[in-house]
């Protein structure tokens, strides 16, 4: 097995260092450490309803065809392909929420026997998952997670939060619950704490707490320390094209400008970096800006009719280690960037994106990296 | 009836979209700000077919690749749909001109025994995506109970009986969400008869796949039955040793084998211990914090964080900056 593993790490390292690693997800290689699944803010078995981490119609998106005659699968993973789907309380912040993904994984790692897993997050999944990266560094003694790819994610805070912190102030729960629905009153949600994580700053320093992203990522990097291999799916949408559900926080005509660099949040938006001027353009996915979402390296996902969608690492954009200093053609650049809004990539449809291929295509990357 | 009403809808769409290039069609003329009543399309066609646009090496092309990926299953109306979404995304990816035209011939190319069919569940699956397009800020703000009723009724109408298969895994997903919730609700089920009644849930709903679900989703399905209130209530009033004894029959029950239970009751009993420092930790500093001077408190909590965490104290204390005390509130027994 070892051997094995060797093998396809030295392929891997050849492949990336060639300069682009381009792999094919015809029937994606099963990964040597399961994939563990972590959601974005609202929670995976009821985001507008829908399942999270399926397609359309309700169907994981690694769901093994085991069974004779099985058609609800997907038929790209391996059959053996192993996964878990951690669910953690649907509106916190991210040290909370990353140290309950931390004891499911725990667990996950418990009943499985695993000593080592992947991690696919989307959106605050990506940045819960550092610290839930670290925290089970603490735990074990050893970084646990192989590789962390995370989708769409608020690295650097993004200017919706800000926006509603703002405008919306003691009744932003309201304002959630008239996106989520009312069972946002429940349990330990706390808005609040999730409106200061992803403001950049810390914005307020009267509150006793130093929050913010800026804070988060200094103490939650992206190091080997904790995660050997990091990367990011960036995906955006022109205003016009995206989710008619992100109308709500467009009822007072405004719009995320996320396509230009500066270090920090020199234009007070409440994300890192800052526009160029103009709010229409292809710059945000409707709740994320560009300049917020890469850490490690940059992946590119690659549609094909004939034959099978691919996922290919920009090794010319760089690694971004240090979350919070980002280059500015990693802030900026639209290479690798796919059109889809926040929303296409997990189960919330109708719309046509192939959520099987895509994360067929994600799991042979990591099979590939020999994971 | 539905091929039409489709038809119709596509033509309204080109004729408004005429100078538009991309795949939106908006009612007024305010770009900059969009509303609910704002219509969206998926991806672009035309209701004018002008087949000459694409070869018919191009058909013959696609109409292969289709075959030779489909065919065995085409008759299966999940995989009917999984086909022509497959082809309505590569029209929006290549802004391709009359693409409904193009899929016509593609499906009659490909699958001419099947094209009729092919063809009205095209028109019924464009008039879904349109419909929830327009409706989805609206669904947003329905109950789960009023959103699957419409959206059922919606799919219903347009794929009758087949809207069973093609959303199969929804259902079955909704059955064990509501599975939980009637096992959760009821007070008078001991804790051994909330583990009978779930698993026999699961046989219910999964039928001669449901050890193969449980296999594949064992952990999820164990927290899903632990993070019950009412279990938790259960579990919490037993002794430590109760529990642990609860915690390992309910996992041997789902399953897991002699490894997985030594692994667990390792991790049960590190957590446990975890819990304990925790809570005592807490109290200790709550009595820091009303007894010490203010100009001392910091310089004591630092103290105390030494004491009992040690080296990893400064994670402890950056939890604090944040405003996370990961130990006051009450332990999830079985899961942290």
């Amino acid at each position: 097995m070892i051997r094995i593993k060797n093998i396809r790490a030295i392929s891997a390292a050849i492949l990336i260092t060639s300069g682009c690693t381009n792999l094919h997800a015809a029937n994606a290689d099963k990964t040597l450490y399961p994939i563990v699944f972590a959601h974005g803010m609202g929670g995976y078995d009821n985001v507008l309803g829908y399942d999270y981490w399926g397609n359309d119609y309700g169907t994981f998106v690694l769901d093994t065809c085991d069974r004779f005659l099985e058609f609800s699968c997907n038929s790209h993973v391996d059959k053996n392909q192993q996964s878990f789907v951690s669910s953690v309380t649907p509106f916190q912040d991210s040290v909370y929420r990353g140290t309950e993904l931390a004891d499911n994984i725990e667990s996950y790692m418990a009943t499985s026997g695993a000593e080592y897993v992947n991690i696919v997050s989307h959106s605050q999944g990506g940045v819960d998952s550092r610290k839930a990266a670290h925290e089970l560094e603490l735990r074990k003694g050893y970084p646990v997670v192989k590789s962390h790819i995370s989708i769409q994610s608020p690295h650097r805070g993004t200017p919706v939060l800000k926006y509603a912190y703002e405008n919306y102030g003691n009744s932003l729960v309201d304002f959630f619950a008239g996106y989520y629905g009312n069972a946002i009153y429940n349990g330990n949600n706390d808005t609040t704490a999730v409106a200061k994580q992803f403001i950049y700053d810390d914005i307020d320093p009267n509150d006793g707490m130093t929050t913010g992203n800026k804070y988060f990522n200094e103490l939650y990097p992206s190091d080997t320390r904790a995660i050997e291999h990091s990367a990011s799916i960036l995906a955006t949408q022109s205003a016009m094209n995206l989710n008619p559900g992100f109308w709500l926080f467009w009822q007072t005509n405004w719009n995320i400008d996320a396509d230009g660099y500066c270090i920090d949040d020199c234009d007070n938006d409440g994300a890192a970096g800052q526009g160029d001027g103009d709010i229409s353009d292809r710059d945000d996915d409707g709740i994320v800006g560009l300049n917020s979402m890469q850490q490690g390296y940059r992946l590119e996902y690659t549609q094909k009719f004939f034959g099978f969608n691919q996922i290919s690492q920009r090794n010319d954009l760089g690694y971004v280690s240090d979350i919070n200093h980002p280059n500015e053609v990693q802030m900026t650049s639209m290479e690798g960037v796919f059109d889809q809004d926040h929303l296409d990539v997990i189960g919330v449809g109708p719309d046509t994106f192939d959520e099987m291929e895509f994360y067929a295509a994600i799991t042979h990357y990591i099979a590939s990296l020999g994971y | 009836m539905l091929t039409l009403l489709a038809l119709i809808s596509w033509f309204i769409y080109e004729k408004s979209n005429a100078n538009t290039p991309n795949s939106i069609m908006l009612l007024d003329s305010q770009p900059s700000r969009l509303h609910p009543d704002h219509v969206t399309l998926d991806f672009p066609t035309s209701s004018i077919i002008h087949p000459k646009k694409h070869s018919s090496q191009t058909i013959l092309d696609f109409a292969m690749a289709l075959r030779s990926q489909y065919s065995g299953n085409i008759s299966n109306p999940s995989i009917q749909i999984n086909l022509l979404e497959k082809l309505m995304a590569h029209c929006k990816k290549e802004n391709t001109d009359n693409c409904q035209a193009f899929l016509q011939l593609i499906m009659a190319e490909a699958f001419p025994q099947m094209h009729q069919i092919l063809q009205e569940r095209l028109s019924a699956l464009m008039i879904y995506h349109t419909w929830g397009s327009e409706l989805h800020a609206h669904l947003n703000l329905l109950s789960d109970v009023e959103r699957r009723q419409l959206l059922w009724e919606k799919r219903r109408e347009l794929f009758g009986e087949d809207a069973d298969i093609i959303w199969a895994s929804e259902r079955l997903n909704h059955q064990l969400q509501q599975h939980i919730t009637i096992i959760d609700a009821d007070h008078n089920l001991t804790l051994k008869e909330k583990l009978k009644s779930y698993q026999s849930g699961l046989s219910h709903i999964y039928k001669e796949a449901a050890q193969t679900e449980i296999q594949h989703n064992r952990q999820q399905l164990v927290n899903q039955f632990l993070t019950m209130n009412s279990v938790q209530q259960q579990l919490q009033v037993l002794s430590k040793a109760q529990q642990l004894q609860s915690l390992t029959e309910i996992r041997i029950s789902m399953g897991m084998e002699e490894a997985a239970i030594n692994r667990w009751q390792i991790l049960d009993e590190s957590r446990a211990e975890r819990w304990q420092t925790g809570q005592g930790y807490m109290q200790a500093r709550a009595s820091l914090v009303s007894n010490s001077p203010s100009h001392e408190l910091e310089g004591n909590l630092e103290a105390l964080r030494r004491q009992y965490y040690g080296e990893n104290s400064t994670h402890i204390k950056a939890e604090e900056d944040n405003g996370y005390y990961r130990f006051t509130g009450q332990q999830t027994i079985g899961v942290n």
